[in-house]
């Protein structure tokens, strides 16, 4: 009875207008707040643009009173985001919606402290703390237990309940100390790589200095995140290191691990199998790695960062493997995606390079027309692709290897062997001046060793079978997972890569 | 809009509507009922009023308790916070944690433009309130934000020099917080003694010294300065009680945003100092400005005001008492003023008016004598009460009438039974036992009027402790009872 006395009491304190659900169907016959004529309008997609919302309202765009609208439309978005209607949904497992839960619960307990309810703060508290803890959710989990801790001396003294608590709430807090340390490790070794796909060895010593400090934390927590980071960190060494079957053991590691806890989360198994995916991929494993891959993708929520990671993934290995039109349909999905406008800027350029291969492949036939109906392909052009990837342009040692051959190809397929021959030309001076003979990239180097014998000379297919075969024999003997090279850069095998140019080439 | 779209989109998606069943018009108005039916909790019929709730009106028909509960908890995120009494930093703290529930909500359905539209403006909100853990949370987030989705390096690493600096001061807070709990405890524990306990807060104080230096959040102050003060009351050095609420006062005051009542908490302690060290007018003064910081009508505000009234008259000044106890009578809130409280105060001015020390309008005096306590016409003291403080007050009050009856033994007992009931300690006991040897030789025949003067000589020597609760019952001291007896 005291909870239900303190909540009423609360309640009644407030007059009825402060309260406003926008999410609720508009009533006919109503005058309805802004706010819920503003949600309703882009829910039903008849505003699109600041100027079109502004328009709706009767206001200037660019005025204030616009902006103090804006401002308090979202802050009145805000608490209907706490009643997502996850459990319901069969894109979230039971680890996730107990996450969304202990959240909604923590916002809830936050807000019956601010209004003085301790005792429903209190069992708000209690309830949470067991979920937080039987899931993950380690925030959540310390903050209860802090309060739970406290309430036990300062509000209903219990020595007993206090202790149970402090325990509880130093685990949390040593639990909450190592997974920000094993995430920072993790971000601290991914976010180099973000922008480029050079030689990365310098990372794999960076990530084993912070595995020292992070062995220090594995006997004593065990969580989903930390687990995430301290695996995500081991890996990241290895694949820096282009160690494809290392990497392959950590991941398969990390997911036996995460499968023996009662709780899991796709979104962190999901790292690990896309991952697994690419080891076995450089490894030349490719049927594998394209059926690990598309059980993931089945586990990814559409339109979510993990569901276009897996889809990239899966298009670099089918294109690896010959599996085309399997590229191109992943790739639509993308493209077609409302969400993909929402993705970074580095996605949509290694999207781009992706899809530029895509389209090649296209014009030389082998993906078959009845594949490509949505028209993205020809809608490509060659000059707005090279303005869009001023990112990767600068990744000189990487992925801007993956641009330059592309467009050769693409000039090459024009039989533009002017254009083809500067860029040919281009591309000896670059050999030389970004790729020293023991700089890593090996495969990288002979093949453009091998194409560059073109240069400076007229093209002809005999002459350049001749003078390059040396090279692509050395190439097939050295497989695609050499250890000195990021996988990203070889969007195709060099070999097919090379017919393909033999079959561009007039006689 | 793209951030709006977004949000809207999810809300859509996950159909929120579906789940938010906060209560609609009629169902609030028959919440109002329930809740002013129940306002008083000493309603009788306040364990039949939830049977009889008519949820029939209600949109379910099957409505149970719990749903009722999980209903309300519902509507509380729908109340405008904006337009309650609240004080600021408490109402942002609420406001920054729901906002880092839906941060996280957000990142857990992969919002993420929306999610860096939340964070940011997050992240400053609390460092200006020193919302530790929310900083830690809202920078991780970003940092995480700019290693994967931007890979921008130079801001990954100011928001990794960002966390090492909050860890730093997370962990200096919740050491200090533990202090602070383990400080507590001891005060539970059956065989601490004030000595073992000052000497716990000032172990503690010296371990959380080095932190001192560069933590300066209010979390980690206020534990901080507390075991300070309370190291100095348990050994009752006044003037460094004085000096660290001075101190922590400044502190608090050189804050962006400050928790009002955390102020007037210290100034509060200021006050009992400065009492305690015998400079009664300087004490009102600080305690004036520690009930400006009080929310008014509040427990601790009565409670600050009945400091002041017992300054007040113990200063002499009971014109200015009565001015202030008919204050705190006609306030709107004195609902909030504990009914024995004001009775016991109630009494304070009846018997100084009886004694002629102030001159009272028939109407007041009329209203006081309403108000008074029910009497037992034969017993010590007249006026029964279930708390022993008031029941001490009251003997004290009755006592040169009792004195002049005959009755010193049976007063004398009475004193003996509430040293012995309130567990006194002994160095405390000192004002009451030189009550009772004047009691005592009153009794063996002495001449009263030489016995109490004797007493007041003694009663001279022995300063009040403002802060222990032996001396709570002296709202009018026991040598100014004696005064005013012998006077009459």
């Amino acid at each position: 009875m005291t909870e239900l006395l303190e909540l009423a009491k609360v309640v009644d304190s407030y007059k009825l207008r402060q309260l406003e659900v926008l999410t609720r169907p508009l009533r006919p016959g109503v005058q309805e707040t802004r706010y819920r004529i503003m949600y309703h309008a882009l829910i039903n997609d008849q505003v699109r643009t600041e100027t079109e919302a502004a328009h709706l309202l009767g206001l200037d765009a660019k005025g204030r009173p616009f902006r103090r609208f804006l401002l308090e439309f979202r802050r009145r978005l805000y608490p209907p985001l706490l009643f997502l209607d996850t459990d319901n949904s069969p894109h979230f497992n039971e680890t996730q919606k107990a996450n969304f839960h202990c959240l909604r619960r923590m916002a809830l307990f936050k807000s019956l402290l601010y209004r003085n309810c301790l005792e429903n703060a209190r069992v708000v508290a209690e309830e949470v703390v067991e979920l937080a803890t039987q899931y993950d959710v380690t925030l959540v989990a310390l903050e209860a237990a802090t309060f739970l801790k406290n309430y036990y001396i300062t509000q209903y003294p219990s020595r007993e309940k206090h202790f149970y608590y402090k325990a509880y709430t130093e685990q949390f807090r040593h639990n909450w100390t190592a997974e920000n340390k094993a995430l920072q490790s993790l971000q601290a070794v991914v976010a180099p790589a973000v922008k480029k796909k050079s030689n990365q060895s310098d990372l794999a010593q960076k990530a084993r200095e912070l595995l020292t400090c992070l062995e220090s934390y594995v006997p004593d927590c065990s969580t989903i995140l930390f687990f995430a980071g301290y695996y995500g960190v081991k890996l990241t060494e290895k694949m820096s290191l282009y160690r494809w079957d290392k990497a392959a053991e950590i991941c398969d590691s990390a997911l036996s691990q995460l499968q023996e806890k009662p709780c899991s989360s796709p979104r962190i198994i999901g790292f690990f199998l896309i991952n697994k995916a690419t080891c076995l991929a450089m490894l030349g494993k490719y049927q594998e790695a394209l059926s690990l891959n598309l059980e993931n993708a089945s586990l990814e929520i559409e339109g979510s960062r993990g569901w276009f990671a897996t889809l990239e993934v899966q298009v670099s290995v089918a294109l690896k493997a010959g599996e085309y039109a399997l590229a191109l349909n992943c790739a639509e999905q993308v493209f077609l995606s409302p969400k993909f406008s929402l993705m970074p800027r580095i996605t949509h350029e290694t999207w781009q390079i992706l899809f530029a291969y895509i389209v090649v492949i296209q014009l030389i036939g082998k993906i078959d027309h009845k594949a490509t109906q949505s028209g993205l392909i020809h809608k490509f052009k060659l000059i707005k692709f090279l303005n869009n990837v001023p990112i990767y342009s600068k990744d000189k040692r990487g992925l801007n290897i993956s641009i330059l051959l592309v467009q050769l190809l693409f000039l090459m397929h024009q039989k533009d062997y002017a254009s083809a021959q500067e860029r040919l030309e281009a591309l000896r001076k670059y050999r030389v001046k970004y790729f020293r003979v023991d700089a890593g990239n090996y495969r990288t180097q002979l093949f453009l060793k091998a194409i560059t014998t073109m240069a400076g000379s007229t093209i002809r297919k005999n002459k350049f079978v001749k003078k390059s075969q040396p090279y692509i024999s050395l190439l097939s003997e050295t497989p695609i997972g050499h250890p000195d090279q990021h996988y990203r850069i070889e969007v195709i095998p060099y070999e097919t890569m090379w017919r393909w140019i033999i079959e561009m080439i007039d006689e | 809009m793209t951030g709006f779209r977004e949000l809207v989109q999810l809300l859509k998606n996950y159909s929120a509507d579906e789940l938010i069943k906060v209560f609609d018009v009629s169902a609030l108005q028959n919440l109002q009922f329930f809740a002013s039916a129940t306002a008083d909790e000493r309603n009788p019929v306040l364990s039949t009023t939830v049977e009889n709730l008519p949820f029939q009106t209600l949109e379910d028909s099957n409505f149970s308790k719990i749903e009722l509960r999980n209903r309300l908890w519902d509507t509380l995120f729908f109340l405008d916070v904006n337009q309650d009494e609240f004080e600021e930093p408490n109402r942002v703290a609420y406001l920054c944690w729901q906002r880092l529930a839906v941060l996280k909500t957000l990142m857990g359905t992969g919002a993420i433009i929306s999610l860096r539209e939340i964070a940011e403006p997050l992240l400053q909100t609390a460092k200006k309130y020193e919302l530790t853990l929310v900083v830690l949370e809202a920078a991780a987030h970003l940092r995480q934000f700019c290693a994967l989705h931007d890979g921008n390096m130079e801001s990954f690493e100011v928001y990794c020099r960002l966390i090492a600096e909050y860890e730093d001061i997370l962990k200096a807070e919740q050491l200090a917080e533990d202090h602070y709990h383990a400080f507590w405890l001891q005060h539970t524990e059956p065989h601490s003694t004030p000595g073992s306990m000052a000497e716990q807060a000032k172990a503690s104080v010296l371990i959380l010294q080095p932190y001192a230096a560069n933590c300066h959040t209010t979390a980690f102050t206020l534990n901080y300065q507390f075991l300070q003060l309370q190291a100095a009351i348990l050994e009752a050095k006044w003037a460094e009680v004085v000096q660290i609420c001075e101190q922590a006062s400044n502190v608090l005051a050189k804050k962006a945003v400050v928790n009002r009542s955390h102020v007037s908490a210290f100034l509060f302690n200021q006050a009992l100092g400065l009492a305690n060290l015998g400079h009664l007018e300087q004490a009102s003064k600080i305690l004036i400005k520690a009930i400006a910081q009080e929310s008014t009508g509040g427990i601790n505000w009565f409670m600050f005001n009945e400091l002041q009234l017992k300054l007040l008259l113990h200063q002499g000044d009971y014109i200015a008492a009565w001015r202030l106890f008919k204050s705190l009578c006609n306030h709107r809130k004195n609902g909030t003023w504990p009914r024995e409280r004001k009775q016991v105060y109630n009494a304070v001015f009846l018997f100084l008016s009886d004694q002629q020390a102030i001159h009272l309008a028939s109407r007041d005096k009329g209203l006081l004598l309403l108000n008074h306590m029910p009497a037992w016409h034969d017993q010590i003291p007249e006026c029964k009460s279930n708390n022993l403080e008031v029941e001490a007050t009251l003997l004290l009050l009755q006592m040169p009438k009792w004195i002049r009856k005959g009755e010193s033994a049976a007063l004398t007992e009475s004193i003996q039974n509430y040293l012995n009931n309130s567990g006194a300690f002994a160095p405390h006991q000192q004002r009451w036992i030189a009550l009772m040897d004047a009691l005592e030789a009153i009794q063996d025949g002495q001449n009263q009027v030489a016995a109490l003067e004797f007493c007041q000589q003694k009663l001279t020597k022995i300063p009040l402790d403002y802060a222990v609760p032996e001396t709570a019952p002296e709202i009018l001291p026991i040598d100014a009872i004696l005064k005013l007896a012998l006077s009459v």
